[in-house]
């Protein structure tokens, strides 16, 4: 018997393989069968972040046989960033990453159309994300998470029994790397768990007391952020220009002046690699790690554009310092999520509660940095160099007890720099 | 008019002056002297001007040879700023970075895993690489392969790829050779045995042996991976690897709180908590606080040496921690921060000082008492080191991060500081003794004599067998003995031990009819009968003579055969993407001899992503 594979000649084969080809592993609603790769083809993915991440994930997405992809990315170019983000060259310094990203992808992977966006994730209306039929992030900042976290969820309708509009959820697949350390997770906006549901899994931005910083320094990083938060709005060097870390003059001025604290309070360590990991707050990064939570996250956006396979239920780790591990855990939702209520939620408050406390637990609870809050007649706490009248008044009244401003069932607005839209509490004094 | 021989010219000044230097491992700071001041003033010119340059080219016809000629004046090796590699060397430090610039690969294979691994490779800098294939670059390679374009169908495989993965990093050379791994003689393989990696990719059991058994001998590790479909396997092959820093996630904090050195005893007798205002108190360091309590618990039992052992005794520290606070005079109403750490850390850091069961059994090994390796050398010294200290290691001389007012806190990590010093120095001294008896030079610095001590209660040695398919077949089996699970998991569920034996039967299926199962247009079921056959086959090979094989083929389900039928060789990108990133690291992890390798067999499965480690 002779037989011709009808696929031997064929660009796709390998994906096709799976694609047209019957499983046991499948979910339910598999059919083998070109549709499939067609499907594969024709969905419009975003990917956001050109960097470690978006590199990877454009390179996966054009192999896998997307080939209708745009991608999102405010920032340029950076020597630093050569030793991962692989489609960047040292002629490409200072150019954006969006669009060098996209003229490579095109460029290598013939057929595959990739869009660049060289702006702010927040330049974007609705209409913008509403086009695609997934997102995926590869992202290295939390408030960036949340603000499309908060997009997607917000896109969600309703039916008119009130359950999820399923034809409005667009799926979103979240990446992050540290060192050798990464995650990867599928979420289904107000379906499943989603990046505000689970904010507790970010670690607490770490911020050195001022007080140790100016009078108890006993780290090299203490020293450092002495200079950049004490010396450099004091002494005002470069004319009075704003701290940029990137600018090596500055990165200089500032490593000078820590070593002179570390001397004086004999501590050692101080020196320009700590010095701009401290400014810029740099998080280590490698090449294979950003490969390996890329290829994980473009996997599972290969199974929801084909089925060929279950994806994972829904959040996987990936630790790389022993051996390497991988393990899938499956994160719940949280019913009190202000992002999948549509930002109003009640809120349980004593009676014996200043908004000082009030204050103090929704910035743990929601991972605050300054929030505003304000009622339907006035606003109650706002530290904005835009309203400075209102600094002093805002101070004075976090000693006041809530029930002296609020009455029971009232509504307080909450807005923050890292929220995506406001939270609309409504107090419930118990 | 810039001709073409500028260019040529420039480039040939810039291998001379190259060749006569180091390779480049660290930042270049500006200054340093008149000369390389005048030199970096001089380069960011070029840049200055090459940058002016861009934007002419393209509203203007100007010669594309002055952008070339200035490019190459900017980025040559002796200007490389190498800013490049600052996110990594935060990682691995600059002895890592340095190791990997001295690593050579070779890689066997030049399809997209073995891309995919080469890349991350490349990246991070190593020395070189070499690419060994046959292969011709077809249409499924355009389709999975990143370093390869739709120009390259029929060109060498090998020299297509290289082009491509050399753009990624100009500091590190690549080379190929169109040879088929297959046809290599015993000669060509011990002329690779000569790189300091080998990474053998979905090559054929054959190879693999063939391989194996010259580099285990000669202890140059070796890498086998493989992906088919939505699997992955990565076999780490050498007899011994050592580990000098194993970046140990929260280790225990050397504190000697058993066995304090004479300075800290010097410091805890000067230290009165009594005779301390309430300032003084609320910033002293736990370290302090700790050694009082121990002073109390000591008192209290009446034993100048008593030790808190047991969790019952560590709460009694605490106890007696809370008793030095003096709460009528706080202020306010929370504790003072000092006092909750110092609670906090009681269980970790009332541990007596001892050597872990792994160093200890480096420490007694016979490499140690004859080795002439750099890592055996130190290892004997630190072993005259411990007869010579109670038995105690070198201090790691950091000291953790705790609540003090600068003085005591930097007096105590100096203090730390400077005893880890002398610890090194004493260790360096044993060294040289060591290396004058087994007739070997100063072949370690005094720097890597001290990075070695911070972490000496951390080294590791991993041993590993001579890989063996029969061997490792029969054990895999075994394990597949073993399994117990419901019905529902295993028909929803391959374990990784069945993927480990269904790949190898793909590799037999593959040797015995010239193609893999799901291949060659043969329906899925057909393929599956004879997969199965080669199951059953490698199942009776590694079973006693009359075991019934019934109870292990069970864990082989049809469904799973039928799966590795269904991939038809796939070599599917994100597959190659992940286990390659994986590999890469792992080589990395092998040249730095920093972090823990896999030891030494790790599948991947991406219907569930999920993955397992077995020692073959």
């Amino acid at each position: 018997m002779v037989s011709v594979d009808p696929l031997a000649t064929e660009r796709w084969r390998s994906v096709r393989r799976l694609t047209d080809r019957d499983t046991a592993y499948k979910v339910p609603w598999f059919n083998p069968g070109p549709k499939n790769f067609e499907a594969v083809q024709n969905v419009k993915v975003l990917v956001i972040g050109a960097g470690g991440l978006g590199c990877e994930l454009l390179k996966n997405l054009a192999l896998s046989g997307f080939r209708s992809i745009d991608v999102i990315d405010m920032d340029t170019i950076d020597v630093s960033n050569l030793n991962r983000q692989f489609l960047f060259r040292e002629a490409d310094v200072g150019k954006s990453k969006a669009e060098v990203a996209a003229a490579f992808v095109e460029q290598r992977v013939s057929g595959c159309h990739v869009t660049a966006h060289n702006c702010r994730i927040e330049d974007k209306d609705p209409d913008f994300y509403r086009k695609f039929s997934m997102i995926i992030c590869g992202l290295d900042s939390i408030p960036a998470r949340r603000w499309i976290n908060g997009m997607l969820c917000d896109l969600v309708l309703e039916n008119a029994d009130g359950t999820p509009d399923m034809s409005t959820i667009i799926p979103m697949i979240d990446g992050g790397t540290e060192g050798f350390k990464g995650n990867a997770r599928v979420i289904y906006p107000k379906m499943s768990a989603c990046i505000d549901c689970t904010i507790d899994l970010y670690p607490p931005q770490v911020n050195f007391p001022l007080c140790t910083i100016a009078h108890t320094p006993r780290l090299p990083e203490h020293c450092v952020e002495y200079i950049k938060v004490v010396v450099w709005p004091e002494q005002k060097p470069f004319e009075g220009a704003a701290l940029d870390a990137d600018d090596p003059e500055h990165v200089e001025w500032v490593l000078q002046g820590a070593l002179l604290r570390a001397e004086k309070y004999n501590i050692r360590g101080v020196d320009r690699r700590l010095t701009s990991g401290v400014l810029k707050r740099i998080i280590p990064a490698v090449a294979s790690t950003n490969a390996v939570i890329a290829a994980s996250c473009a996997l599972e956006a290969l199974k929801l554009a084909t089925n060929i396979a279950k994806p994972i239920d829904n959040y996987l780790n990936f630790t790389q310092i022993h051996g390497a591990y991988t393990s899938v855990v499956s994160m719940s939702k949280d019913e009190n999520c202000h992002v999948c209520n549509g930002g109003r939620l009640p809120i349980e408050v004593s009676s014996t509660y200043t908004l000082e406390d009030l204050i103090n637990r929704l910035m743990e609870r929601y991972h605050l940095k300054n929030p505003t809050l304000e009622t339907a007649q006035r606003k109650l706490f706002c530290i904005s160099l835009l309203f400075p009248q209102l600094e002093e008044e805002s101070k004075a009244n976090l000693h006041l007890f809530l029930k002296d401003i609020v009455a029971d069932g009232d509504e307080i607005l909450v807005s923050d720099e890292v929220l995506a839209r406001a939270i609309t509490l409504r107090i419930n004094f118990v | 008019m810039f001709d073409v021989a500028m260019v040529e010219w420039i480039n040939a000044e810039i291998d001379r002056y190259g060749d006569d230097l180091p390779a480049i491992r660290q930042f270049i700071l500006s200054g340093g002297g008149v000369t390389s001041a005048n030199l970096q003033y001089a380069r960011a010119i070029c840049r200055r001007a090459e940058r002016s340059v861009v934007p002419l080219m393209r509203e203007e016809n100007i010669d594309p040879m002055a952008l070339k000629f200035l490019n190459r004046m900017v980025t040559s090796k002796l200007f490389d700023p190498s800013n490049r590699y600052d996110r990594q060397v935060r990682l691995w430090g600059e002895e890592g970075q340095a190791s990997i610039g001295s690593t050579s690969a070779c890689v066997l294979g030049s399809d997209s895993l073995a891309t995919e691994t080469l890349k991350s490779l490349v990246l991070a800098g190593v020395q070189s690489f070499y690419i060994v294939d046959d292969a011709r670059v077809e249409q499924a390679d355009i389709g999975q392969n990143f370093f390869l374009h739709m120009d390259d169908i029929g060109r060498s495989r090998a020299e297509a790829t290289l082009e491509k993965l050399t753009e990624l990093n100009p500091s590190v050379l690549g080379s190929s050779s169109c040879q088929s791994s297959t046809a290599l003689t015993q000669e060509d393989v011990e002329k690779l045995a000569t790189f300091s990696v080998v990474v053998a990719v979905n090559q054929t059991e054959e190879v693999d042996a063939k391989f194996a058994q010259v580099l285990y001998d000669i202890s140059v590790p070796f890498v086998c991976i493989k992906s088919c479909g939505l699997i992955g396997t990565i076999r780490i092959c050498i007899k011994e690897h050592t580990i000098a820093n194993s970046h140990e996630e929260n280790p225990r904090p050397d504190l000697r709180l058993d066995a304090p050195f004479k300075k800290l005893t010097e410091m805890i007798a000067e230290t009165d908590l009594n005779d301390m205002t309430i300032e003084q108190l609320r910033h002293t360091p736990y370290i302090l606080l700790h050694f009082k309590a121990l002073e109390e618990f000591r008192k209290q039992r009446n034993d100048e040496n008593a030790f808190p052992t047991t969790t019952s005794d560590r709460k009694e520290i605490q106890n007696i921690l809370l008793s030095f606070r003096r709460s009528k005079e706080d202020s306010g109403t929370k504790d003072s921060e000092n006092f909750d750490e110092a609670r906090a850390a009681v269980m970790r850091a009332f541990q007596k000082t001892t050597i872990g069961a792994s160093v200890k059994s480096i420490l007694t090994s016979s490499q140690c008492s004859t080795s002439t390796q750099p890592f055996w050398l130190i290892c004997e010294a630190l072993r005259r080191f411990v007869d010579a200290n109670n038995g105690l290691l070198p201090l790691r001389g950091t000291l953790p991060d705790m609540t003090s007012d600068s003085s005591r806190y930097t007096r105590l990590a100096t203090m730390f500081h400077e005893k880890a010093l002398a610890d090194a120095q004493e260790v360096l001294r044993f060294t040289r003794e060591v290396e004058k008896e087994r007739g070997v030079g100063d072949v370690i610095s005094e720097e890597v004599c001290y990075r070695f001590c911070k972490n000496a209660d951390r080294i590791r040695v991993q041993n590993g067998d001579l890989l063996d398919y029969s061997r490792e077949t029969k054990e895999i089996v075994d394990k597949l003995r073993e399994i117990t699970v419901d019905e529902q998991t295993r028909a929803e569920k391959v374990d990784s031990a069945t993927w480990i034996l269904l790949m190898r039967a793909a590799g037999r299926f593959k040797k015995e009819k010239g193609r893999f199962p799901g291949t060659n247009g043969v329906p899925v079921s057909i393929d599956a009968q004879d997969l199965r056959k080669r199951v059953e086959a490698l199942i009776k090979e590694s079973v006693k003579e009359n075991e019934d094989i019934e109870p292990i083929l069970h864990n082989v389900t049809d469904s799973a055969i039928a799966e590795m039928c269904r991939f038809g060789a796939a070599e599917l990108h994100v597959i190659s993407s992940y286990v390659g990133g994986i590999a890469s690291q792992e080589i990395i992890k092998l040249a730095t001899n920093q972090y823990v390798p896999i030891d030494n067999t790790f599948v991947f499965d991406g219907h569930t992503q999920e993955s397992a480690t077995f020692k073959l």
